[in-house]
């Protein structure tokens, strides 16, 4: 993106188009959690914390989402950082994956 | 198993004897889980979904087969377990501590595999002297040996 850009030389209302723009064609992959009853749930939030360097209150929420709803959308990132998180949630043996969105 | 000090830096833990020799059989288990139970996305359809895929099993396999050596060489570490009587006391840093979260799902998960992955983990019929009571039993364990390290890190 910083290679793209030129705020130098760019009116304000062009530079915000392209941007926006820009960031509506950036392919995205949604990093996904999924519910199953073997994980704990204080386990799953203190995963979240130490993954995303959520707040407590953040991470218990996205754990609530999965346990009630069974699954919830985590973050969405570029290919290779969703690969990252899904890689470390995985190391702590959560049920994730990543998709298109 | 209860946190009996944090420094700042280490914590130290004790065990009866009993959940001494119980923390060694449950590591001594790892890895329990099967590499190909991780999948990197949920649709078939990715075109590269199979790369990726082998590319994933390949880290996880490698990176088990480090944690394997170093779950036995905490093991085997004399310096780790002060023993005296009954007593066992065990130190971990946080990393450590945060380690063997990783390693004990291992095996609570790889317990869940093995009994069928049944949606229901509460109410158990089975015989404890079979099979599926030894994985009943350990990955019990795992979550309380897991809750105590949980509740020292969150303190």
């Amino acid at each position: 993106m910083s290679e793209i850009a030129e705020p130098e030389v760019l009116p304000s209302v062009d530079h915000e188009e392209e941007t926006e723009a820009s960031e509506s064609l950036e392919p995205g992959y949604l990093v996904i959690c999924w519910d199953d009853p073997v994980n704990l749930m204080d386990y799953v939030s203190h995963v979240f914390q130490k993954v995303f360097g959520w707040t407590k209150e953040k991470a218990e929420f996205h754990m609530l989402q999965v346990h009630k709803q069974g699954k919830s959308v985590l973050v969405r990132e570029s290919l290779e950082k969703a690969e990252h998180y899904v890689h470390q949630l995985q190391k702590y043996t959560l049920h994730a994956t990543m998709e298109r969105d | 198993m209860k946190l009996i000090e944090f420094d700042g830096k280490d914590y130290l833990f004790e065990f009866g004897e009993r959940e001494r020799q119980w923390f060694f059989e449950i590591l001594g288990r790892y890895p329990f889980i099967p590499v190909s139970h991780h999948q990197l996305s949920k649709s078939p359809d990715e075109a590269e979904s199979e790369a990726n895929q082998k590319l994933l099993e390949e880290a996880m396999a490698e990176q088990r087969a480090e944690n394997k050596k170093h779950v036995q060489a905490m093991l085997h570490d004399p310096g780790r377990f002060e023993r005296s009587e009954s007593i066992t006391r065990f130190r971990l840093n946080s990393g450590e501590s945060e380690w063997l979260l990783q390693i004990l799902n291992d095996v609570r998960v790889g317990c869940w595999i093995q009994l069928g992955q049944p949606a229901e983990t509460k109410k158990w019929k089975v015989d404890v002297s079979s099979e599926a009571g030894s994985f009943i039993w350990a990955m019990e364990l795992c979550g309380y040996f897991q809750a105590v390290l949980l509740e020292s890190l969150n303190a």
